[in-house]
């Protein structure tokens, strides 16, 4: 059972770190805002920190479920060894139909966002080729350089974060006011309306066999988490200045409106430069995710990973055909969410569980 | 593999263009300023200020007025392009204008275009004009070289002293929000120029017919935010003036027991300078504490004046309402509105002579 790939294919424990919000900080930034205040309105900030600590909670269950076995274990390995090849499988396949499901999502509103904003009679089919020709480029390329390309987008993207000056000329910071005037259920709420834009981090239970000295890693793995999640509690608090709460339920991307504000003298519309540099972080994530099921798929079927990230690809294709309008592409955004949630907050406890009571019952040592 | 990957590559460079719209600078038409009037029938009449290339080295930028009538604003954007020899876009637009008749209607529905087109940028400034707005955007070329400018500058000329900071950003917020009325800048013609007259309130989106003086528009702001700049005269005797400059100008709202029986104390706190006296010694601590006292006295009474009419008006612009919701926990939203136009809000002004100019 064990999993050891060649070292030539693995990664330092440091670069966890970047993998960590190279997956997490994705679309959803762009316009999480709205859909959280609506459930807790000022106290949304509180919430994205909520959340962000309990995601950091099921990164360290990850890390015991991965690490407390006698061996080197993945995801695969691990459902086959707690439930047998036939039931175990079952539950792979459910995961690499969730890693495309992601990869979907991010392509598609992405182009949403290129359509609404930018280009609106772009020709949707060949974006999507090119993109998925360059995921292809990427992701046959090994998981060092999809580390590597996460790292980069990272570094192209995080400038990005220094727009948040522009909006505080504007910004009513008594807005935040006053503090914890929501109940209890409201602000549990908007947490799980915020599980979408912190997915990513189970990953690690796919690509954990490419960490070398793996004990290392998890400092890293945790340090990447928070800093996904500071990004998104300032970008919580500054559109919680910019906007009036009752303005801000109307505005769908709330990020990317507000770096309209952007005054350059060189440029007008600075959004525009946003959205073309955003391509930047949201290429890692989709390669990330492609590889993630093709990996899985191989390991469940056994044939080349190559393959399967053809099929893959062609999969993503012809769903991003099929999610032509806003209507379908928000509901399947909301399904996918509910999936996301349930397989992070649900499955992985119950899995986590599930293995303690099993290896008690073996007398594994950890 | 080389092959493979070279296929790929002349793939990908096929590919470009993606059927994206193409908008060549010298193809189309930039709207610069636009005005909306009401004009019968639930129709509306735009009016817009294009710039029109001109070919050759520092040549001018032409300028051109066209008119439309339409029930929307998309509508009569297309009724426009009927006669204009190219497409009229919107990216650049730096003011809109609305007739005094439409913004008493409610300009929501005028508004919401601009609020949903992602062309539109939040600095563009929005503004009623006091007659028709046809008028001033007809008038607008006439004035200056460059089409846009005239009015554009005009309004952020004035909002360093007495136009409150209104663009289109701070108006949705203060339209979405519940417990602020948005404002907007009054302008007019007067012969054959554009001039402020001053700021326009609002309920809601409907612009109610009343508004503030030029004159006063500094004490607007100087209640509505924290400033610099700026000055008011006040009236000692028949033909006896004195200017007071404003240095650094800060308000800060108190407002208690918001959702039982809601008292304000709006306090504000004005360094200010002297550049212009008469009939008065500087240089002795008695007067200048009388110049103090006497300016506090007059300026504090008009502040008053206006909290009071903005209440008789049910009008909130100084978003009492919302400084309210941020401070009360289960802030009651109906009985605040309810309770509005009798609160008892006192103006605390407390104004400081530091300089008196370079003359003693």
């Amino acid at each position: 059972m064990e999993v050891k790939p060649n070292e030539t294919k693995q990664i330092s424990p440091f670069f966890v770190f970047f993998l960590m919000p190279g997956m997490q900080i994705g679309v959803g930034i762009l316009g999480f805002e709205r859909i959280i205040a609506k459930e807790s309105g000022q106290d949304a900030w509180i919430s994205v920190l909520i959340s962000g600590l309990i995601i950091n909670v099921l990164l360290w269950m990850c890390f015991k479920l991965l690490g407390r076995g006698p061996q080197t274990l993945d995801l695969v390995a691990i459902h086959k060894d707690l439930f047998g090849k036939w039931v175990g499988n079952a539950f792979n396949i459910l995961f690499i139909l969730y890693f495309i499901m992601i990869s979907i999502i991010l392509i598609r509103t992405y182009l949403e966002v290129i359509q609404v904003w930018m280009f609106p009679g772009v020709n949707v089919l060949m974006l999507i080729t090119i993109i998925l020709i360059l995921v292809y480029r990427f992701v046959e390329g090994g998981f060092r350089v999809i580390t590597g390309f996460c790292i980069i987008g990272l570094m192209i993207g995080s400038p990005l974060f220094l727009l948040n000056y522009f909006p505080l000329k504007y910004a009513h910071f008594e807005n935040l006011g006053p503090f914890l005037d929501h109940s209890f259920l409201e602000i549990m709420k908007a947490c799980k309306k915020m599980t979408l834009n912190y997915l990513g981090f189970e990953l690690i239970l796919i690509y954990y066999p490419f960490i070398k000295n793996r004990e290392k890693s998890q400092k890293w793995a945790h340090l990447g988490a928070l800093f996904t999640m500071v990004i998104y509690v300032v970008s919580i608090l500054v559109s919680l200045a910019y906007y009036h709460q009752d303005q801000l339920k109307d505005v769908i991307w709330a990020t990317l409106t507000l770096w309209k504000i952007v005054d350059l003298p060189f440029i007008e519309r600075f959004e525009y430069i946003g959205i073309s540099v955003w391509l930047f972080m949201v290429l890692p994530n989709v390669c990330l995710g492609v590889w993630a099921a093709s990996r899985t798929a191989k390991r469940v079927f056994g044939y080349r990973q190559k393959k399967m990230l053809v099929l893959i690809l062609i999969i993503i294709l012809v769903s991003c055909i099929f999610l032509d309008n806003r209507y379908r592409i928000d509901k399947f955004n909301t399904i996918s969410s509910q999936i996301g949630f349930y397989i992070v907050y649900l499955y992985l406890p119950l899995l986590f569980i599930w293995q303690s009571i099993v290896y008690k019952f073996r007398g594994h040592k950890s | 593999m080389k092959i493979k990957l070279l296929l790929i590559t002349l793939a990908s460079f096929l590919m470009t263009a993606c059927g994206v719209e193409k908008q060549i600078l010298e193809d189309i038409l930039i709207a610069e300023v636009v005005g909306y009037d009401d004009a019968g029938d639930k129709k509306i009449k735009g009016t817009v200020v294009v710039s029109v290339p001109q070919p050759g080295e520092e040549a001018d930028l032409g300028k051109e007025v066209y008119e439309a009538d339409s029930h929307d604003i998309k509508a009569a954007r297309q009724q426009e392009n009927a006669k204009t020899p190219y497409p009229i876009v919107g990216g650049r637009l730096t003011v809109t204008l609305y007739g005094e008749e439409l913004a008493s209607k409610g300009l929501n529905d005028y508004v919401d275009t601009y609020r949903r087109d992602p062309m539109v940028g939040r600095d563009l400034y929005l503004a009623v004009v006091h007659g028709k707005a046809e008028d001033v955007v007809k008038m607008e070329p006439k004035l200056i070289k460059t089409p846009g400018v005239q009015v554009k500058e005009l309004i952020e000329q004035n909002i360093r002293t007495n136009l409150p900071d209104v663009d289109l950003h701070r108006y949705l917020y203060a339209c979405h929000g519940k417990g602020i009325d948005p404002v907007l800048p009054l302008l007019e013609t007067t012969g054959d120029q554009i001039r402020v007259r001053g700021i326009a309130l609002f309920k809601t989106d409907r612009y109610i017919g009343k508004y503030i003086p030029y004159e006063d528009g500094f004490l607007y702001k100087v209640l509505s935010e924290n400033f610099k700049l700026g000055s008011y005269e006040i009236k000692w005797k028949e033909n006896d003036f004195t200017d007071i400059n404003n240095v650094e100008s800060r308000v800060h709202y108190h407002i208690s027991n918001a959702n039982q029986d809601p008292k304000v104390r709006i306090e504000v706190k004005m360094k200010a300078s002297l550049l212009e006296v008469q009939g008065y010694d500087l240089g002795k601590a008695v007067d200048l504490n009388k110049i103090e006292a006497r300016a506090e006295q007059v300026i504090g009474k008009k502040l008053n004046e206006m909290v009071t009419m903005f209440q008789e008006n049910h009008i909130d612009p100084l978003a009492l309402g919302d400084h309210a919701k941020s401070k009360t926990r289960n802030f009651d939203q109906k009985h605040w509105e309810e309770a509005y136009p009798d609160i008892p809000i006192e103006v605390d002004l407390d104004i400081e002579m530091i300089q008196t100019g370079i003359a003693e």
